[in-house]
């Protein structure tokens, strides 16, 4: 076993499976995930890839069917306590009380977080500073923009001072600019030290936050690195060519190491490699046809999910019932 | 490698040090919600006015009482009742609210004590209806309602506070078990009215025809209504206290279990 330090979150083989009364649902199928301390990790896959079910596995909200996670050795299940001291979570629905005020959602927060009164309100005053909020501090949060919502919720994930904080979807449903505002704070808070896991079906929020990313779809992973791994993937050009005689297909496709798609043969290249690709295509016989594609993150995200990344589309607010996927 | 530095924390409160601390913070939290919500204090407080008016002067005349008894000083303290058990229901919706709203997920997710937000709730509701009992003691002083001055008008507001946490239990384990604020509204408020109008609050149940009245004499609220009522006109105890205190014994125990059951499971697929 890794030692407490070494690994920040530890998801080996874990199964969630949602019995319904007529179906069930497999959330999770056989995810194995492990994030380093101190970096800032991207969770990314399409709607009901399982994101969000992880993130309840991992915050100790949904005990797993099977397998084991663990935050920075402990247990999320045996040990759900003294995981939940070390970590913070902020999501999606900003799960501020709106009828607190700023200060007293994160006074209150800190009492739950067993911070003492002088602890909890000189925390308080901290984070109201460092997120913008001072001026709105004692103003109930119903009158707070979607933007300052989040700053507050993510500031009151932030109030036990976590080892690990997790973000479920931090920015889904925000404008451009509140987007990149909210950016720059995870960004602050991840030179602190934290590590952060990250769950977004943004492809250029992956990219512009983390230094590794894990692709998850249909509840595992598919792929995993460093976005500049994941993107010489993406600095390919693919030719799509017909030849003039349809029964040099194989032949064309073993010259240039593609495959045969559709009476097309498709071939990888880098971008260089074009024209190199193109005289040994012709060095076969005549091309009726030729067509080059470049591909893109988002390439790369349908080659190994077999889905477009989804646009913006927010999901019905949390079950109870940890049926939000 | 862990290079962050803990905050210099006073030591780790106990366990049930915590529970209390963390109790009473979540009853702050829902008794502010309460306070700020000018509608919420406007309907608490209207509802049992217009019962008041209604009973006392509308359907108050036709309603026969025993000779040399005062239809209000019957009333009053039935309606207080009606009202506890009505501060007490709203835990269903106000559990369910902060289920879908994901406001317990993150309630969950810190190191809370586990069942504070219910007994913070519990609470709340409780207070409440202490708040409640005592708008509708003084409307009532206004209308004409003369009590028996003295000692057991304090045992009668306690017992009334006792009945609604017995009953704020039942609301809880409803508020876990439903699936949204809207059955939670309707749930947790509907038993309350065939509860209290087959009961001896508003009339008495001899009137009644007698499969009904059979089931108004057991029925619960009649028995706190008659408690209170020995309390309240006759500073006596009541022979219908001891089945007032069992009844709330078995609410609090059976919605607590029922509550503290459905809380745990939200943590199963």
């Amino acid at each position: 076993m890794s030692s407490v330090s070494d690994v920040a979150v530890l998801a080996e083989n874990v199964d969630v499976v949602y019995t319904g009364r007529q179906s069930s649902k497999r959330a999770l199928d056989g995810l194995n995930l492990s994030i380093s301390p101190g970096v800032v990790h991207a969770i990314l896959g399409p709607n009901g890839a399982g994101k969000t079910t992880f993130i309840r596995v991992a915050t100790t909200l949904l005990i797993p069917t099977s397998g084991r996670v663990s935050v920075h050795g402990l247990d999320v299940v045996r040990q759900a306590g003294a995981v939940r001291d070390i970590i913070g979570v902020a999501g999606q629905y900003a799960t501020v009380d709106e009828s607190l005020t700023g200060r007293e959602n994160l006074l209150l927060t800190g009492t739950l977080y067993g911070l003492s009164r002088d602890e909890r309100a000189s925390r308080a005053a901290d984070l109201l500073e460092r997120f913008d909020l001072v001026d709105a501090a004692d103003r109930p949060t119903k009158t707070y923009s979607g933007g300052m919502r989040r700053r507050l919720d993510l500031a009151a994930s932030l109030t036990g001072d976590p080892q690990v904080l997790f973000l479920d979807e931090p920015t889904t449903g925000l404008d451009v600019r509140t987007r990149n505002a909210l950016w720059e704070e995870v960004k602050a808070i991840a030179d602190r030290g934290v590590t952060i896991v990250l769950t977004t079906q943004y492809l250029e929020e992956a990219d512009a936050l983390a230094s590794r990313i894990s692709i998850i779809d249909a509840g595992r992973v598919v792929v995993e690195g460093t976005p500049a791994e994941l993107k010489s993937t993406v600095g390919e050009e693919i030719l799509t060519l017909i030849p003039v005689d349809a029964h040099l297909l194989g032949n064309l496709a073993e010259a240039v190491g593609g495959e045969i798609v559709d009476g097309t043969v498709r071939a990888r290249t880098k971008r260089h490699g074009v024209t190199n690709v193109l005289e040994t295509a012709l060095g076969v016989g005549p091309l009726s046809s030729v067509t080059t594609t470049t591909a893109s993150l988002d390439d790369v995200f349908l080659a190994y999910t077999g889905h477009i990344a989804e646009e913006e589309q927010p999901p019905a607010p949390t079950s109870r019932w940890g049926r939000r996927r | 490698m862990s290079t962050i530095t803990r905050p210099a924390r006073t030591a780790r409160p106990s366990r049930s040090r915590r529970f209390i601390t963390d109790t009473l913070a979540l009853a702050g939290r829902s008794l502010a919600k309460f306070r700020r919500n000018p509608q919420a204090i406007v309907f608490t407080i209207v509802q049992p006015v217009m019962f008041v008016l209604l009973f006392r002067y509308v359907f108050g005349g036709a309603i026969e009482t025993p000779p040399g008894v005062d239809y209000v000083n019957l009333l009053i303290p039935g309606i207080v009742v009606q009202n506890a058990l009505f501060s007490a229901a709203s835990a269903s919706v106000a559990i369910s609210d902060d289920l879908a709203s994901g406001f317990t997920d993150r309630l969950r997710s810190l190191p809370t004590a586990r069942l504070a937000p219910l007994t913070g709730r519990v609470l709340a509701d409780t207070l409440r209806a202490g708040l409640l009992v005592v708008v509708i003691f003084i409307v009532g002083l206004l209308v004409g309602f003369r009590p028996e001055w003295g000692p057991g008008l304090l045992v009668a507001w306690l017992l009334l506070m006792v009945i609604a946490f017995g009953f704020a239990w039942i609301a809880v384990a409803i508020g876990v078990s439903v699936k949204s604020p809207e059955v939670a509204q309707s749930a947790g408020f509907i038993w309350i009215f065939p509860l209290t109008f087959a009961s001896s609050v508003f009339v008495p149940v001899s009137t009644m025809p007698d499969w009904l009245a059979w089931f108004a004499t057991i029925n619960p609220v009649t028995q706190f209504a008659n408690a209170t009522r020995g309390l309240v006109l006759l500073g006596e105890v009541d022979s219908a206290m001891g089945w007032t205190i069992l009844w709330v014994v078995i609410f609090a125990v059976v919605g607590g279990f029922l509550s503290i059951r459905g809380w745990n499971r939200m943590t199963r697929a």
